[in-house]
């Protein structure tokens, strides 16, 4: 189906008409969500209901965009996704579409998730589905982040300690070490004790 | 034997290496937030190739299972 630019939100509004005529989605249903986008998202994005995910590549002139892999997400198997509002209106009839930066969501399926890391030798241990649904809920708001990254990273750091078996599983280290390296950028040197995201 | 890639990167692996370290510079509909959760009004445009680090607001996170290969019709 297609999908006209002008029905999206956000930068996805930018999408070129060439990369939207066909646009392709999967159903997904619901096994948990943490009500954050407010009673709208929360009546189609409740346990037990579904939405459909659109996914997008956004090129930047010379790379591909729309979406044309083969394979996406495999049914049955469970993922994790950070969803926002990205159409103006739901579908007349049907689940919710979301739209999606395909190489970056769900998690794990996404991509280029393997090259968040800044190693180079692919860490086998990775968080479940459900661990970094977790996670993703305690991630801290973008306006605390921005005001006060090492202190807005306590519920993070929490989650870690409760958990530190898993300290070194792919993404929770990726995502603590580019935390204390903003941090690091923010300080303008290195974090202290407890202003490390650890 | 690539002296900066080393032995260990398949030839499949360092292309998207490539790729990925490309994107992460080349953010043209992003504006340089995390592509889970870093922009507002809707994150999920960001090309940038790093973890998500924060939530935008009115996110909402979810854990699903996929029901359906690709849908032939769905609006």
């Amino acid at each position: 189906m297609a999908t006209e630019p002008f029905d999206l939100l956000g930068d996805f509004r930018f999408l070129p008409e060439s990369s939207t005529g066909n646009t392709r989605g999967q159903l997904f249903q619901v096994l948990e969500s943490d009500g954050g986008g407010g009673e709208a998202e929360a009546a189609s994005l409740g346990p037990g209901g579904s939405f459909i995910a659109v996914p997008w590549t956004l090129g930047c002139g010379c790379a591909e965009e729309g979406w044309g892999d083969t394979i996406w997400v495999s049914p049955g198997d469970t993922v994790a996704f950070l969803l926002t509002p990205t159409r103006k209106e739901d579908p007349p009839r049907g689940p919710p579409v979301f739209d999606v930066l395909g190489w970056h969501q769900p998690y794990p399926a996404g991509e280029m998730i393997p090259y968040w890391r800044k190693e180079r030798v692919l860490n086998p241990d990775w968080l479940t589905p459900r661990e970094f649904f977790g996670l993703l809920e305690v991630l801290p708001g973008e306006a605390a982040f921005r005001l006060d990254p090492g202190g807005s990273y306590h519920g993070v750091r929490a989650w870690s300690a409760e958990r530190p078996e898993r300290r070194t599983a792919f993404p929770l280290s990726a995502i603590l070490s580019a935390a204390d390296a903003g941090l690091m950028r923010v300080q303008g040197g290195s974090p202290g004790p407890g202003g490390g995201a650890r | 034997m690539d002296p900066f890639l080393g032995p260990r990167i398949e030839a499949a692996e360092a292309g998207r290496w490539l790729k990925a370290l490309f994107l992460s510079g080349a953010s043209l509909l992003g504006s340089g937030g995390s592509p889970l959760g870093g922009q507002s009004p809707a994150p999920v445009a960001s090309s940038d190739a790093g973890p998500p680090l924060f939530r935008s607001p009115g996110s909402t996170a979810v854990l699903a299972v996929a029901t359906s290969r690709w849908l032939p019709s769905w609006r």
